[in-house]
């Protein structure tokens, strides 16, 4: 498939505020404007030069034009989002950016995303409503968690090895958060025995099964890669990204054709065709969170480990910074360390790769970041040096 | 919600529920089973597929316990057993329902029976299945 995007654009500055749900001092326009001034700083670029605007996940508030008395924009080139109600889009809106910037559409790109529950109401019901019709409604299917539940159950019918994979990923998903001191569960000791314990949501969904939904904003600079050698902050390389689904999946009313997968396979195989690395190229993760076990499969369709390795490879030890041989979400991911849809991912795979993050994997040069489960879905590449 | 329906192709499903009676989609020129209800097969390109009349039979393929109360869910109290069923003679496509009955035996691949039913949404009711234990 077209390289057309391999190396092209940068990360050239991060911003994110994140508050407890229902807690932001800011309301959500604010905490955008906030998230995308500091990327700018963090890049050393005026806010007024950023001239497109990416977002995913039915953002209906944030129309970019609306943003442009706020930042003094002197002229808008670009303003767009993805398709799709959850976090599939994620990387898309990556993948966007990134095209707009290697075709010379635009030249200062913001990926952002933002949800203030003050402003905007949960993010849980805006993604219900997104999905959610008659068919659903009649059995009580209101919300993503029991409808993750349902295909939970099925996977670990058909991958007996899931259970002790999920505990391992949400321990280690604390253990990064207590050491990192902007995630939700900063400081807070979490003993598998709490989650065995906690309430449950729909079964099999414990409460540490899901993800800690936050209020706040996220915004992610990206320039040609040319133009972020003259900025501030070391760029970031993003070698590939991109959005998809394979056939047989999308909104199908639960008749997606394998519940043993998330339908990555069309945006994993797109990824390593675009970046011409592969699994073993990959030095740490971060996989978008919605529910534990969805994100096991992460793991294993986009290949850092296999159905038959996945018992032996899923484990605390490996998965933790800095000693695991697999590091994921060395943040505490979305389930600790925060979720503002997702964005939190990506932040932590700059940070991890600049070589700030709290949790910092030795020599790290390529970060995995992965979308939402349930295609479609996206995924991408990011490095500190072009390989 | 999205809409009350899935763009309007599925309305003999409700129609037909509403009367009690169980309908898919089968594409009358591949023979292909089309679940959610489509307006042309993608497979081999006919327009409007046919409705077909099925028994409520089905096989367990997945379920969950909600114990939480969803927005959206005060016309069933949690918790509540909500089943994804398999219909062996719809070529396995899946529709949901509400379980019924002893959930102790509840299992994979178990064959179920089903009766149509309304679940309270605000102010309409909804017709939906209904399964148990066969
Ligand atoms: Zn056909």
């Amino acid at each position: 498939m077209a390289k057309g995007i391999y190396g092209k654009a940068a990360v050239a500055g991060i911003g994110m505020l994140q508050f407890k749900r229902g807690q932001s001092p800011l309301s959500e326009r604010k905490a955008l404007v906030q998230a995308i001034v500091k990327a700018c700083e963090d890049a050393g670029l005026h806010p007024s030069e950023v001239d497109g605007f990416v977002s995913y996940g039915d953002d209906r508030s944030n129309e970019p034009p609306r943003l442009m008395p706020e930042l003094g924009t002197k002229e808008l080139h670009f303003a767009t989002q993805v398709w799709s109600g959850g976090g599939g889009g994620l990387l898309g809106g990556f993948e966007l950016a990134a095209m707009a910037i290697a075709t010379g559409h635009a030249k200062a790109v913001i990926v952002f995303r933002a949800l203030v529950e003050g402003s905007t109401g949960r993010l849980a019901t805006a993604v219900s409503e997104h999905h959610v019709n008659q068919h659903y409604a009649g059995v009580g299917m209101m919300a993503i968690a029991p409808l993750f539940a349902i295909r939970a159950r099925r996977l670990a019918k058909q991958c007996p090895f899931i259970p002790a994979a999920v505990e391992a990923l949400v321990q280690a998903d604390y253990y990064h958060a207590a050491r990192n001191p902007e995630a939700l569960a900063y400081g807070r000791p979490f003993d598998i025995e709490d989650y065995r314990q906690s309430r449950w949501i729909a079964e099999p969904f414990h409460l540490y099964d899901c993800s800690r939904e936050s209020d706040g904003a996220a915004a992610v600079l990206l320039v040609s890669a040319e133009h972020a050698r003259d900025l501030k902050a070391k760029p970031i390389h993003m070698l590939g990204a991109n959005f998809g689904a394979p056939a047989g999946w999308g909104d199908l009313l639960e008749n997606d054709e394998d519940f043993s997968r998330n339908g990555f396979s069309v945006t994993a195989r797109r990824l390593w065709e675009q970046t011409g690395l592969g699994p073993k190229d990959i030095d740490v993760t971060q996989i978008y969170e919605n529910f534990s076990y969805q994100s096991v499969l992460a793991l294993i369709e986009f290949g850092l480990t296999s159905y038959e390795a996945a018992a032996e490879d899923i484990r605390f030890d490996n998965l933790i910074a800095p000693s695991g041989k697999m590091p994921v979400n060395t943040a505490g991911g979305n389930l600790a360390g925060g979720f503002i849809h997702g964005m939190d991912v990506v932040i932590e795979a700059i940070r991890q790769l600049r070589g700030d993050s709290a949790n910092p994997v030795p020599d790290a040069r390529t970060c995995l970041v992965t979308g939402g489960p349930g295609a479609p879905s996206s995924s991408a590449i990011f490095a500190n040096e072009m390989p | 919600m999205a809409g009350t329906s899935t763009d309007g192709a599925d309305a003999p499903y409700w129609a037909n529920l509403s009367d009690g009676r169980l309908s898919m989609q089968c594409c009358q020129g591949c023979g292909d089973w089309k679940w959610p209800a489509v307006t042309r097969c993608g497979r081999c390109g006919t327009d409007e597929p046919q409705w077909r009349e099925l028994p409520f039979e089905a096989v367990v393929f997945s379920w969950t316990k909600v114990h939480y109360a969803f927005g959206g869910t005060d016309g069933i109290a949690a918790p509540y057993i909500t089943v994804l069923a398999a219909l062996p003679q719809a070529g396995n496509r899946r529709l949901f329902g509400l379980f019924e009955g002893d959930e102790t035996q509840l299992d994979f691949d178990l064959p179920l029976v089903g009766r149509a039913s309304t679940t309270r949404f605000g102010s309409i009711d909804i017709p939906s299945i209904r399964w148990r234990l066969a």
